[in-house]
């Protein structure tokens, strides 16, 4: 069997290399984890936020605190105990103060003799930490208030009853059919997992393509606008250079999923476990096997057409105008998610469903907010998404040697058949 | 400077009734020629006459409506193009790419490891001056400089035929010259070069072979001085001491450096200006045949042709 041509291989390196060295590959595919890094600290504070101060609420930490704290009690409120993991006692506020100077704790709290009537807690921590000093703050403060709340009404109730105000419900949840028959509603965790990644991955492939496929089609157009296609096909055929490009975008953009996915499967876990109730995050498997087809599809699809417009357009400048239709073309489902979430199965998702540039984003977006859409439905959607994917090829193939007459031309439909034209 | 002499005559290139359309426009129209091994091949004609176009024909970029081509022996296929470098007319390299990558890639893409590539990239940015510039980037260079990188990746490969359109076009002397020494260098090893290009003076200095296109059609081909061996003399160099009065009659001839020119108008021939010199008694120190330049037939013959159209 012939493997790929040494030409197809010297170009899938150097596109690759410039993928990877590119702006946009850098800095989304940092841009994503840091966000999800963030997310974690910022979970239970959003959470708390959400929850409101009610004082019906009672905030549940699970596991251990987010950080360590100490606390001293003037106000004499709380009971005398044996050091504990979620806190230390200090004599006062000296004691703290030195406490958090030699590093014993992150965070030191002081309960001032008017706390019950004012309800004021001092708060004190190091300077110039190297984190951030609102998140580690609000961390604390949360980490605290969760064991003041504990602390206070210990020995008012029974050990059962405090266990249960600090963790006062797990939900289970029913649903009643219009027909009076009542089924257990799908788990929290699994409802948020199956939202969650579908739509997650439409907006990786938004990204995907913005940062991809569009420098991918500004470089083309450029190479063709400084007559450099012209060095390239006198030593490799336009198929090759086609595949070696279309091949480095595609493990670029692989290498930048798998990061994504690497650092989420370290990161939603710790998210969902700063979620009261949040369990763990679940999908099934037919879901997550579908979103990942339509993702990979279209991946390609977008790949695709980004080379035929590069094989098309003679000019960098006009190829910046298409990467908005791209974008324009993967974005308009998730613009439509609102929608989509109230109506899945509605008119306007099953059309876009059934629009080759659309139907990826619609199907990841419609099948994450609970579509009934039938196995053979889904897979028309996602046959329309490959085939449009292999005829464009095939036409961009055709094309991307002809094309290079259409210096200085429009891209009309007439450019395309002459371009195709001189192809024969 | 001095130019190869050529070796065989064994054709390197050769085009046959090579025809291209675009749209209603014939750009090319049943062009012939052929380039021989070892020789300096001028490829003339003035803006939009179709040099551009045939080239690209020649190199397999576009194909011909009409007519075949032969190149190395063969069509211009990819495992033939290896063999030959090729600088476009409408210079660029990526902008964003340094220019030790740019040269190593095409380079590679012309068969070189990673470490030809990169030595004789090395060697030749030393030769064009330019070794202080290979970690730029192509778009921190001035267009000059650019352009000298471009015709580095040309040559990178050591190719047996160099085609280069309009190769000195925007260069100031000194890098014309320093191209031009390199082609010689080229040429001295073996390698074919053709060029496209306007500037008469340059196909005068470097080739022996020209094709004059204008319009799409072929005027001219074939050696430099036979061609203006054949459009005869036009004007006779004298120097001698004084310019015979017989000659001066008419209008005063034009001295340059103590050499008069005799532009031989109205029947007048070389034979009788050497005449009125002997008969006036002065002693003729030089007498010389003063051939059309190649400027001269380009415009003679650009002119004709259009005003036939």
């Amino acid at each position: 069997m012939r493997g790929p041509s040494p030409e197809l291989r010297v170009i899938f390196a150097e596109e690759f290399r410039r993928q990877i060295r590119g702006f946009g590959f850098a800095f989304f595919t940092v841009l994503i984890p840091v966000l999800m890094l963030i997310a974690i600290p910022i979970t239970p504070v959003v959470v708390d936020l959400v929850e409101g101060d009610d004082s019906e609420g009672v905030p549940v930490v699970t596991g251990a605190p987010l950080e360590r704290i100490g606390y001293a009690d003037p106000a004499g409120v709380l009971p005398v105990r044996e050091p504990q993991a979620a806190s230390r006692r200090y004599g006062d506020l000296a004691a703290g103060i030195e406490a958090v100077r030699q590093g014993e704790i992150d965070a030191f709290f002081v309960l001032p003799s008017s706390y019950i009537e004012s309800g004021v807690v001092e708060h004190y921590r190091a300077s110039g930490e190297s984190r951030g000093r609102f998140w580690g703050n609000a961390a604390a403060e949360f980490a605290f208030r969760s064991f003041l709340t504990g602390e206070l009404i210990a020995g008012q109730v029974e050990p059962s009853i405090l266990a249960r105000a600090l963790h006062p419900a797990d939900y289970r949840n029913f649903e009643i059919g219009a027909d009076g028959a009542v089924a257990e509603a799908i788990p929290l965790a699994q409802e948020i997992g199956e939202l969650l990644v579908p739509t997650l991955l439409a907006a990786l492939l938004l990204i995907g393509v913005l940062s991809g496929s569009g420098a991918l089609m500004r470089s083309v157009a450029e190479e063709k606008e400084t007559r450099m296609i012209e060095m390239l096909v006198t030593s490799a055929a336009p198929l090759s250079i086609m595949s070696g490009k279309l091949l480095a975008l595609g493990l670029a953009g692989l290498i930048q999923i798998a990061v994504w996915i690497a650092v989420a499967t370290f990161t939603m876990p710790a998210i969902f476990d700063r979620i009261p109730n949040g369990g763990d995050l679940t999908i099934s498997a037919g879901l997550l096997t579908t979103v990942s087809l339509s993702f990979v599809l279209g991946y390609f699809l977008f790949s695709v057409l980004a080379l035929f417009i590069a094989s098309v357009v003679s000019s960098s400048a006009d190829a910046q105008k298409y990467t908005g239709l791209l974008s324009l073309l993967t974005a308009l489902p998730i613009w439509l998610a609102g929608l989509f979430i109230s109506q899945p199965d509605g008119a306007v998702a099953q059309i876009l469903s059934y629009f080759p540039f659309t139907a990826p984003t619609t199907l990841m977006v419609r099948l994450g907010a609970g579509s009934d859409m039938s196995e053979g439905e889904i897979a028309l959607a996602l046959g329309i998404t490959a085939g449009t994917a292999l005829v464009l090829l095939w036409v961009a193939s055709r094309v991307f040697r002809a094309g290079i007459l259409l210096s200085g031309q429009r891209i009309t439909g007439r450019n395309v058949w002459a371009a195709l034209w001189h192809a024969q | 400077m001095t130019r190869a002499s050529l070796p065989a005559s064994e054709t390197v290139l050769r085009v046959k009734d090579l025809t291209k359309t675009f749209g209603r426009r014939t750009v090319v129209d049943g062009v012939s020629f052929d380039v021989r091994r070892g020789e300096m091949f001028g490829f003339l004609g003035p803006n939009g006459s179709g040099k551009t176009t045939t080239i690209r024909m020649a190199l397999g970029i576009i194909r011909p409506d009409a007519g075949s081509i032969g190149i190395l022996g063969s069509p211009p296929e990819r495992s033939v193009l290896r063999a030959v470098g090729y600088l476009p007319e409408e210079r660029g390299l990526p902008r964003k790419l340094r220019v030790l990558d740019a040269l190593r890639y095409l380079g590679r893409l012309k068969g070189l490891t990673v470490a030809e590539a990169e030595d004789r990239a090395i060697a030749l940015l030393q030769q064009l001056d330019l070794d202080e510039h290979y970690k730029k980037r192509v778009e921190a260079l001035s267009r000059g400089m650019t352009q000298l990188v471009q015709f580095a990746a040309a040559i990178i490969h050591a190719p047996e035929f160099i085609v280069l359109d309009e190769p000195f076009a925007g260069l100031d002397p000194l890098n014309v010259e320093r191209m031009k020494e390199m082609l010689f260098e080229r040429q001295r090893t073996g390698a074919t070069i053709m060029f496209s290009t306007h500037i008469m003076s340059d196909v005068e200095e470097l080739c022996d072979r020209v094709a004059l296109i204008a319009d799409g059609h072929l005027l001219l081909f074939g050696d430099l001085a036979e061609i203006k061996r054949q459009r005869g003399a036009n004007a006779v160099l004298v120097q001698a001491p004084r310019v015979p009065e017989a000659l001066t009659a008419g209008r005063p001839a034009v001295a340059r450096s103590g050499v008069v020119e005799h532009v031989l108008e109205g029947g007048s021939t070389p034979e009788a200006v050497l005449r009125a010199y002997l008969d006036a008694g002065i002693s003729v120190e030089r007498f010389e045949l003063a051939l059309p330049t190649l400027n001269d037939i380009f415009i003679e013959e650009v002119s004709r042709a259009r005003s036939i159209s």
